[in-house]
């Protein structure tokens, strides 16, 4: 009887405590006021040793390669910790609950800068304390409502752009694919694969029923409704991720539909047969930028760190693949992402740039914008029941 | 008369509090609040005024066709699942509850759970690779002379898929509750002439329900709600339920609609649960009598 006692009150003390720890509040806090006086150098002048930086981002997207994380911390002497999330929804609640990590910089996507900017949680940041801002091109530089406010205040950095473009594989389809209206073709019935986010499926949706995806508040969702009905039987399935995309690829299986820039150009340095071409009625753009959470106690680091990613180094190496000495620790070459910076981007070769879906540019792009919550509740439920096959 | 029992106090009963508490904290309280942000204005964050309460949640989940219809095809895959799993099951508790020697038991039983030892999604992928065009299975077809087409995104890869991660846990219940039926009972039934069937139908299925009733609660209850398979191996018809919530959440960002989803979905499978069990009692108790 005692031996029970005894571990009914070790597993009772174990719970307790359990129950404590789960209650905690999470420790590191970012409640601590950005020191706003001091400007990034960008040359590593300032010390930061022994002090650690939480970047947020999607898991093996650039920042934690060996050349951009590694580099980073050798030539500051800190820490980059990174923190990787599923969605942004997720992201948002981290930031929302104080995350588990203290988190000082988040990648976020030009629509969903501004809902993290209207929460409060990112904070708007002087230019001046980013001087590689200044080789940014023009194009991404200073976009509202993504990255300033009605103030001008920037509160977003972009870091590397791309496209959702259209793309097939020549080694099935026997003719051209030009125009978003092409997948409806019967002979591509089952091989359509295509992302499966409602914002791209939705933008087109519209551009296949000639309408401006652009502008949320005009667009005719019925039509664009109709129009995903008739693309239905084409679908072979939706993809969410690089390996999604890649596998149905490899397979054979997967014909023609829209692809990242970073598969596409995984795929022409696998030497694949595939093809990327921008329809002249649009296609869908991304620009990812870094930003500065709102109370981050390491404001000057996480400059440095943005600084660093819109350097003519990192940028570079992003680009193409070279010019660092970091090799991947599996030896693998790294994946590429088309850079922001102007100097990077005017000095890439025609070789370099078409695997980045550069050459030939996009004649036009669109890009999610921001929607109201009416207006994201009417593309979501218009996108479910597509995927859903709900007549 | 007889007088009332006085009782005491236990202190005992005070070693009860922690896990009472953590009952309460992580599953009655999680609970009501959903059924309160059922009711709320889109989202509530730590450090914000309560948004508001709205009953548009529940006239949008009223008016979508596409929940309904999704809900109706979750309940399908999960019975078609879960009676799979049973059908599979049966032999293969059997088998390692009586049959097996006990030495080759445990190594059985280490087979049955060894998928637990990876990540699902692992394990996903692993079943995508052999069952896709090109893959190990057709291949293998194809140099034997069969034409085969993948199965890969379709329903059919749905329900493989869910049957292939669910079957350990239907197993392990039906083999908790099929080896303590007495070998004695099997013998006595086949000396007073029962034949196989009929022992099965009036001594093990009667005294199996118990781990059956777990079993179907630990395989139907998550398939009908599962969102990742389908939305990995379904292809362009495999969404289910728990895809239309969970966009609610990643990509809508809008909690309440969200909880109310939820809400319907637990109360739906509460319900078909309750009556799943009680439909179960009362055939263990026609078919086979209390033991």
């Amino acid at each position: 009887m005692t031996m029970r006692k005894a571990l009914a009150l070790f597993l009772a003390t174990c719970m307790t405590l359990v129950l404590l720890v789960g209650c905690a509040s999470s420790g590191g806090s970012t409640s601590a006021a950005a020191s706003a006086g001091s400007a990034a150098a960008g040359s590593g002048s300032k010390s930061y040793a022994g002090q650690t930086l939480y970047v947020a981002n999607w898991q093996a997207y650039n920042s934690d390669t060996t050349y951009c994380e590694q580099a980073f911390e050798d030539k500051f002497g800190c820490t980059v910790e990174h923190v990787y999330y599923n969605s942004y929804d997720e992201l948002m609640t981290n930031l929302q609950t104080g995350g588990n990590k203290t988190i000082d910089c988040v990648m976020v996507s030009q629509n969903y800068t501004q809902y993290f900017h209207d929460a409060g949680l990112i904070m708007t940041v002087d230019p001046g304390d980013i001087p590689n801002y200044q080789d940014v091109a023009s194009t991404y530089k200073d976009v509202s409502p993504y990255a300033v406010d009605d103030k001008g205040n920037v509160f977003a950095f972009p870091w590397t752009t791309g496209v959702t473009s259209l793309a097939y594989n020549p080694d099935y389809v026997d003719f051209d694919i030009e125009h978003w209206s092409d997948l409806l073709n019967p002979k591509l019935k089952g091989h359509v694969c295509l992302y499966g986010d409602y914002g791209d499926g939705m933008i087109i949706g519209a551009l296949i029923s000639g309408q401006d995806p652009t502008d949320p508040s005009s667009l005719d969702l019925d039509k664009v409704a109709a129009a995903l009905e008739e693309l239905k039987p084409q679908i072979l399935s939706f993809w969410g991720s690089s390996d999604e995309q890649l596998m149905t690829y490899y397979s054979g299986e997967n014909w023609a539909g829209n692809m990242w820039s970073g598969p596409y150009a995984q795929l022409k340095r696998e030497g694949k047969n595939v093809k990327m071409v921008h329809p002249s009625e649009g296609t869908i753009g991304y620009l990812d930028y870094w930003c500065v959470v709102d109370g981050t106690d390491q404001y000057d680091l996480a400059c440095e760190w943005i600084n660093w990613i819109e350097s003519y180094e990192e940028q570079y190496t992003m680009a193409t693949g070279e010019g660092t000495d970091y090799k991947s620790p599996d030896g693998s070459p790294y994946p590429t992402y088309a850079p922001v910076n102007q100097k990077v981007r005017d000095g890439l070769t025609e070789d370099q740039k078409i695997p980045l879906g550069m050459d030939p540019m996009p004649t036009k792009i669109c890009m999610l914008n921001y929607l109201t919550p009416e207006q994201k509740d009417a593309w979501t439920d218009t996108w479910d029941t597509f995927k859903a096959s709900v007549g | 008369m007889d007088k009332k029992v006085k009782r005491t106090f236990n202190p005992v009963s005070l070693w009860t509090l922690p896990s009472a508490g953590l009952l309460l904290c992580l599953t009655i309280l999680p609970l009501v609040m959903l059924l309160i942000f059922s009711f709320m204005n889109r989202n509530l964050f730590p450090g914000q005024a309560w948004p508001g309460w709205t009953l548009d949640n529940l006239t949008r989940l009223m008016q979508s066709k596409t929940f309904w219809v999704l809900l109706a095809k979750s309940l399908g895959i999960g019975t078609e699942v879960t009676v799979i799993c049973i059908v599979a099951s049966y032999p293969a508790a059997w088998a390692i509850a009586k049959i097996v020697k006990p030495r080759s038991r445990s190594i059985l039983m280490m087979v049955v759970i060894l998928p637990f030892f990876t990540s699902q999604l692992l394990l996903i992928y692993a079943m995508m690779n052999l069952v896709q065009s090109g893959g190990i299975i057709l291949t293998a077809l194809q140099a034997l002379g069969i034409e085969g087409k993948s199965i890969l995104y379709t329903n059919g890869a749905t329900v493989l898929i869910l049957v292939y991660e669910y079957l350990p846990y239907m197993i392990l219940c039906l083999y908790s509750s099929l080896e303590s039926i007495s070998d004695n009972l099997i013998h006595a039934s086949h000396i007073l002439g029962a034949n196989r069937a009929e022992t099965f139908i009036n001594i093990v299925f009667p005294m199996s329900v118990p781990g059956l009733l777990s079993g179907i609660l630990l395989v139907f209850v998550p398939v009908v709600g599962s969102f990742v398979e389908p939305g990995l191996v379904g292809g362009s018809n495999g969404m289910m339920v728990g895809s239309v919530i969970n966009s609610q959440y990643k990509d809508n960002m809008n909690m309440g609609y969200g909880a109310i989803l939820s809400c319907v979905l637990l109360i739906v499978l509460c319900l078909i649960i309750a009556c799943v069990s009680f439909a179960t009692k009362r055939a263990q108790r026609k078919i086979g009598g209390e033991v």
